[in-house]
């Protein structure tokens, strides 16, 4: 039963479900970008497609629990790789094992743990601040045992829909950053986690210069990536880039390296940068202060 | 549907930093004279930073946001000048590493109440050898040293200018903008290697 354990909470620690939106954007690098900016649900949904088959259906659980049993599986593994091991062999459920790990929640009682530890999941955090049926849907799952976990998921399935648009969740004026994104994506989750371009010596006054227009028919760019086409319709700096799409430094450069990758951008140093700039050059400058 | 670069001289860039300690008027004086836009970088704390960092309680950090005030001010169709307000804080200093290269000069900004807070910029540029010129931003238009005790205070080397300044005021920014572009043409013409 152990063995049968451990292949299914593989993936990683950290997909423990109390790490919540905000969290899980900063892990699991190297995965589809597009994926981050999404609501939690989806990607619950097909994680816990992917590891149900090890962990419930020996223990005998019903056909509703996975979304209950796969984060607790994780669970175990995250807080109790070795003690949970051991322990499995001894203990009948799924469930039961949770109770190795309290820590990361506050119900003492094991029967308790499985409905709470699958609310984040599936009731995605955001709403739950406001959603008047939110609250009531953990509260009911928490108490029943595992069987139980059908109850949340239903309330998944009927919140959305009568959710009306809401206000962005910042004052930024981003579109995309709204409740469904979650509270923040962090800022190299655009990147794929990567903090190093492909390219070397793209300094702040590198120029950039697109060689393709951003309306054609490319694919797989991610919309960072078509803005910087657009800006760099004529040659702007990735300090300008960074400035005007209010992104990182070392974010633009990862996702102008990749624009460089694909042949689309080309860079090149301003004269300056190469060599001092000329009395001709200073006097322009001091003329053009004074025109000012 | 490609479109072709644009054929015509490549731009020059010119970088200037506005240095100085925290709340001088770095920000004040790049956006009375340039439209500004806030820089962020994520960097990494090297290790080379953290012999001069204070680290204390944040060991385990290692990137960290700094918010850099980015002005631009367009001189001509080929020639952009670039100001950037570098962080007050010492600990982020790494970040001048990069911005140093390549830059024309600096203008270092102190408050006469609180010169001391100026002293590691000078230091700086003086162990990089990069032009610099202090700036005396006239708080309230309050003066209350000579130029002369500032420069004596501030144990400079007999070419550097200072000046005074009211950072709000954009003639007068634009005239420390000046005075730095003067000081750097004139350092040129002088027979150093």
């Amino acid at each position: 039963m152990g063995d049968d354990e451990r292949p299914a909470v593989g993936p990683t620690p950290e997909e423990s479900p109390w790490t919540g939106p905000r969290h899980r954007s900063g892990t699991g690098r190297g995965r589809a970008r597009s994926r981050r900016r999404r609501p939690p649900e989806p990607e619950d949904a097909v994680e816990a497609a992917e590891r149900v088959p090890d962990a419930p259906t020996d223990h005998g659980q019903s056909a509703a629990t996975p979304d209950a049993a796969t984060p607790d599986t994780a669970t175990v593994d995250a807080a109790t790789r070795d003690a949970a091991t051991v322990a499995a062999d001894r203990v009948e459920t799924a469930a039961a094992t949770v109770a190795a790990s309290p820590p990361p929640s506050d119900a003492p009682e094991a029967s308790a743990e499985p409905p709470t530890a699958s609310e984040p999941p599936t009731a995605s955090e955001p709403r739950a601040a406001s959603e008047p049926q939110t609250p009531s849907a953990p509260a009911a799952p928490s108490p029943p045992a595992v069987g139980k976990a059908a109850v949340p998921a239903v309330a998944v399935a009927t919140v959305p829909a009568p959710r009306v648009p809401v206000e962005p969740m910042t004052d930024k004026g981003h579109t995309w950053l709204d409740e469904e994104a979650g509270p923040v994506v962090r800022p190299y989750t655009l990147t794929g986690g990567r903090s190093r371009p492909f390219t070397s010596g793209l300094n702040l006054l590198t120029h950039v210069e697109a060689l393709y227009a951003p309306d054609a028919d490319l694919v797989g760019l991610q919309p960072e990536q078509r803005a910087i086409l657009e800006l760099t319709r004529t040659a702007t700096t990735v300090a300008e880039l960074a400035a005007r799409l209010d992104l990182p430094v070392g974010v633009v450069r990862v996702l102008v390296g990749d624009l460089i990758q694909a042949n689309l951008v080309s860079t090149f140093e301003a004269d300056a940068a190469v060599r001092a700039p000329g009395d001709d050059i200073l006097q322009a400058v001091i003329d053009g202060l004074r025109a000012l | 549907m490609d479109f072709a670069p644009s054929s015509r001289q490549r731009p020059v860039a010119l970088k200037v930093l506005i240095a100085g300690g925290f709340g001088v008027g770095k920000t004040t004086l790049v956006s009375s004279c340039s439209e500004i836009l806030p820089l962020r970088t994520e960097e990494h704390i090297t290790t080379a930073s953290i012999g001069t960092d204070d680290l204390t309680g944040v060991e385990a950090k290692t990137t960290t946001t700094v918010v850099m005030d980015f002005g631009r001010i367009r001189i001509n169709d080929d020639i952009v000048l670039y100001l950037f307000g570098t962080p007050g804080q010492e600990r982020f200093w790494f970040l001048w590493d990069e911005l140093v290269i390549g830059a024309l000069g600096a203008v270092v900004m102190a408050d006469t109440r609180r010169l001391a807070d100026c002293f590691p910029s000078l230091d700086y540029f003086e162990n990089r050898g990069t032009p610099f010129l202090v700036a005396v931003n006239c708080f309230f238009g309050e003066q209350r040293h000579s130029v002369e005790k500032v420069r004596e205070a501030l144990d400079l080397d007999p070419g550097v200018p200072v000046v005074l300044c009211d950072a709000r005021d954009r003639e007068s920014s634009k005239q420390v903008l000046l005075a730095l572009i003067q000081y750097v043409r004139s350092t040129r013409r002088l027979p150093v290697g």
